[in-house]
């Protein structure tokens, strides 16, 4: 028999399905009485009125969590905790090699600390949330009795097969809340792609979130895909923009208008800074000190950054391969914080961070803002 | 979590009784209590997934459990009478026997017999428990010394067993840009991240005896790369060094370089999801080859259609290999927009895509549908490099390829 291939026209239904979200669930606190359902969790983020955004990995949601009462009783603040995840498997009936940190964020209400862990080892890991008070006392969440809504994370459309054989996972790096959206990026464990999904809040059926495929320039006429690792929404003007930290490790700015799916192109950012190769980005928080704005970002192997804001506006785009290891916006090393893992604000003059290393453990501490 | 009660319908005890794997008896007759039966801390071990091992204390009167019973699952007050700490002194074995270390969290229960302590997270196999019951801290306090136990479940393992069993790209040449590479284990596998076990060298002089580990030639990422049963891990070549141009290649080169032979060596220490290291560390050897930075180019594979009314193979075969992960979700067969239900396997080094299907083929006109995300091992999509010129970038599509399935 004879074969004929050509290549067919691209069919629109098709080519919907590969990028659009899944439908997004909404499910009603008021008929959660069984609580989120959470195979995984981490990262977190606080949004607005204390509800608690927290990534699923492994079930493909976004949770939505409202602490309820779980939010309250501890003393304000976070208090440090030496050798906090020896102390956590303890509580959880393990010792520290089980516990692997997913994420730290803080509650601007109390100023408590919540950390988001999973027990145990390979597939039968589960995930455990945890706050942390002005004492120091520690205290698990009782996940299942929260109220909470969630929505499904956008998932490739299989073309075929029997379904089984679909050994994708998807890692979400950063979630956050901002002018009414919530963000989050991620990678995957097969392809390699440059994806900001974006999705409004409160969840709706009817928005099940839009999917943006951001490429950064910094080589000369090439576009380079990568995954954003992590992010934090800005305010240039007026204009809201989201300023995306990349593997090795570009600074890149983009305003959200412009991230819209139907544009027809993927979109491309402006690079504004190069920090530097073999290292990734963790966290990105903003602060103020003495009256001027800065970007405090964490990296795995080049420590955490100072960087002021004072030049998002105006700095020149990077376009061309830079000469050396580092350009663009200025920034300082912050040796002081040494073996940061885990990064957020704490209040106004103080950040909370998990350092040291999964073999040693890590602590808890407020450390003063640089 | 479950709460426990008395009564019928409860878990079978008499049963589980069997199954005691700690229990220590007080013999104390308390001087100012009528019970003469001895304390006696037990641990079960789980029924089911709904019904976890539990601790248990039993020898308490009736009066004494009636004492108990209106007090909340997580009261405070619980661990102060009945506390369960990770380790065990001298029979630890888990380096932790630490007092400071916080109690174990979980819900406590009185049955009609006894006071139970179910923990929050389910007791690990293998790993020690010390459990303190004080009877002074009873509501009507026994004069009596506490007991102490170190009970433990039956470890699930104890010898290596898991083994590497393939890594992809499987083929003696991979070009020089790879991004991807696959690595599959014979069972599951812990939550620790390939950067820490595998190292890349470099095989050189005669018979490739003299190795050079090359430095940092993987992505610095510990994100989960692993699939959901933990069976295989997705290593990432440091995609800074494989781009061509950028700081990081331009100061290192790539990893690979086309002529030069490899090994990708992976320790043994590696765990699996029991915490036990690989049977055996493994090597996989392979020569780099020149880069391949094309686009995906459907126009060249080639399709064999097989006769209608069998449920032989469809064969598809591509220049080149493609990703070992990515092919079997992201190619696929449909017939009038619906699509066939088969089995997909991957031949000759991921170069052949092989599709069964469950029923017979008709007489007809069919599609293979590739998904734009379809990648090789060097992360060039359908129509976009992985290295794009900016007026390269398309919006992303789905191709279809039609072909004809005639008469027998």
């Amino acid at each position: 028999m004879r074969s004929s291939v050509k290549i067919a026209a691209v069919l629109a239904f098709v080519a919907l399905a590969a990028y659009a979200p899944t439908v997004a669930t909404v499910s009603p606190g008021a008929a959660a009485a069984a609580g989120p359902q959470l195979q995984s969790i981490g990262p977190l983020s606080f949004g607005p009125n204390g509800v608690l955004y927290a990534a699923d990995s492994l079930g493909g949601k976004i949770y939505a969590l409202d602490l309820g009462a779980q939010a309250n009783g501890g003393a304000p603040g976070t208090a440090n905790v030496a050798n906090i995840t020896q102390k956590i498997a303890a509580m959880l009936g393990t010792d520290a090699l089980q516990v692997t940190v997913t994420d730290l964020a803080v509650d601007a209400r109390t100023h408590n600390s919540f950390v988001s862990i999973m027990r145990g080892q390979g597939p039968a890991a589960r995930p455990a949330l945890l706050r942390v008070d002005g004492a120091g006392k520690i205290s698990t969440i009782d996940t299942g009795s929260l109220q909470f809504t969630s929505v499904d994370l956008p998932n490739l459309p299989a073309a075929g097969g029997d379904g089984r054989s679909n050994q994708r996972a998807q890692a979400i790096t950063q979630v956050k809340y901002a002018n009414g959206r919530v963000w989050a990026s991620g990678l995957s464990n097969e392809e390699f792609a440059s994806k900001l999904w974006s999705v409004a809040y409160p969840f709706t059926k009817a928005d099940a979130g839009t999917s943006v495929e951001i490429y950064h320039g910094n080589h000369q006429q090439l576009e380079t895909r990568a995954p954003m690792y992590a992010f934090i929404p800005y305010t240039i003007g007026n204009e809201p923009y989201v300023i995306g930290a990349y593997l090795c490790t570009p600074l890149v700015k983009f305003p959200v208008s412009a991230l819209k799916p139907t544009s027809g192109k993927p979109y491309r950012g402006t690079t504004i800074g190069e920090f530097g190769a073999g290292s990734r980005p963790i966290d990105m928080i903003l602060y103020k000190k003495n009256g001027k704005e800065f970007l405090l970002m964490a990296n795995t192997t080049r420590g955490v950054m100072k960087i002021p804001t004072d030049g998002f506006g105006t700095a020149t785009p990077i376009t061309m391969p830079v000469q050396t290891e580092t350009a663009g916006v200025p920034f300082e090393k912050i040796p002081s914080m040494a073996r940061v893992q885990q990064l957020d604000l704490l209040d106004a003059t103080h950040s909370v961070v998990l350092a040291g290393s999964n073999a040693d453990g890590l602590d808890l501490r407020a450390v003063e803002l640089p | 979590m479950r709460q426990r009660h008395g009564g019928a319908g409860t878990r079978r005890r008499g049963t589980l009784l069997l199954l005691v794997f700690a229990a220590v008896f007080c013999g104390c007759s308390a001087a100012n209590n009528s019970s003469t039966t001895p304390l006696a801390t037990t641990l079960h071990p789980a029924a089911s997934r709904a019904l976890p091992a539990y601790v248990a204390v039993s020898g308490l009167s009736a009066a004494e459990l009636s004492g108990l019973r209106g007090r909340a699952v997580t009261d405070g007050s619980w661990p102060s009478l009945l506390k369960i700490t990770v380790g065990g002194g001298s029979d630890a074995g888990s380096g932790l026997a630490d007092d400071s270390l916080p109690a174990v969290q979980g819900r406590y229960a009185v049955t009609d017999s006894e006071i139970t302590f179910t923990p929050l997270f389910p007791f690990d196999p293998g790993r020690a428990y010390r459990v303190i019951f004080d009877p002074a801290q009873l509501p009507r306090p026994r004069q009596a010394a506490a007991v102490t136990a170190v009970v433990r479940l039956p470890a699930v393992a104890t010898e290596p067993t898991a083994v590497v069993t393939a890594v992809h790209p499987s083929a003696d040449v991979v070009p020089e840009n790879l991004l991807r590479v696959y690595i599959e284990f014979s069972a599951p596998m812990g939550n620790g991240a390939g950067l820490d076990f595998v190292k890349l060298v470099e095989l050189s002089g005669s018979g490739g005896k003299t190795e050079r580990v090359e430095p940092g030639a993987f992505l610095p990422v510990e994100a989960n790369f692993w699939r959901p049963d933990h069976t295989r891990y997705t290593l990432f070549f440091d995609p800074g060094r494989a781009k061509e141009g950028i700081f990081p290649n331009r100061q290192s080169g790539r990893p690979l370089r086309a002529g030069h032979r490899y090994a990708l060596d992976i320790a043994p220490a590696w765990t699996d999801a029991n915490g036990l290291p690989l049977k055996a560390g493994y090597r996989h050897t392979f020569r780099a080859g020149p880069a391949v930075d094309e686009a995906i180019d459907p126009s060249g594979w080639t399709v064999a259609p097989p006769a209608a009314g069998t449920r032989d193979r469809l064969i598809v075969t591509f220049p080149r290999p493609l990703d070992h992960g990515i092919l079997v979700r992201a190619l696929g067969v449909a017939m009038k927009q619906r699509s066939i239900e088969g089995e997909i396997g991957l031949e000759d080094h991921d170069r052949r895509w092989v599709f069964t299907p469950v029923a017979p083929w008709q007489t007809g006109e069919y599609n293979l549908i590739a998904q734009s995300y379809l990648e090789d091992p060097q992360g060039n999509q359908i129509g976009r490099a992985f290295e794009a010129f900016a007026g390269d970038l398309k919006n992303e599509s789905a191709f279809r390829i039609a072909f004809t399935i005639g008469a027998p």
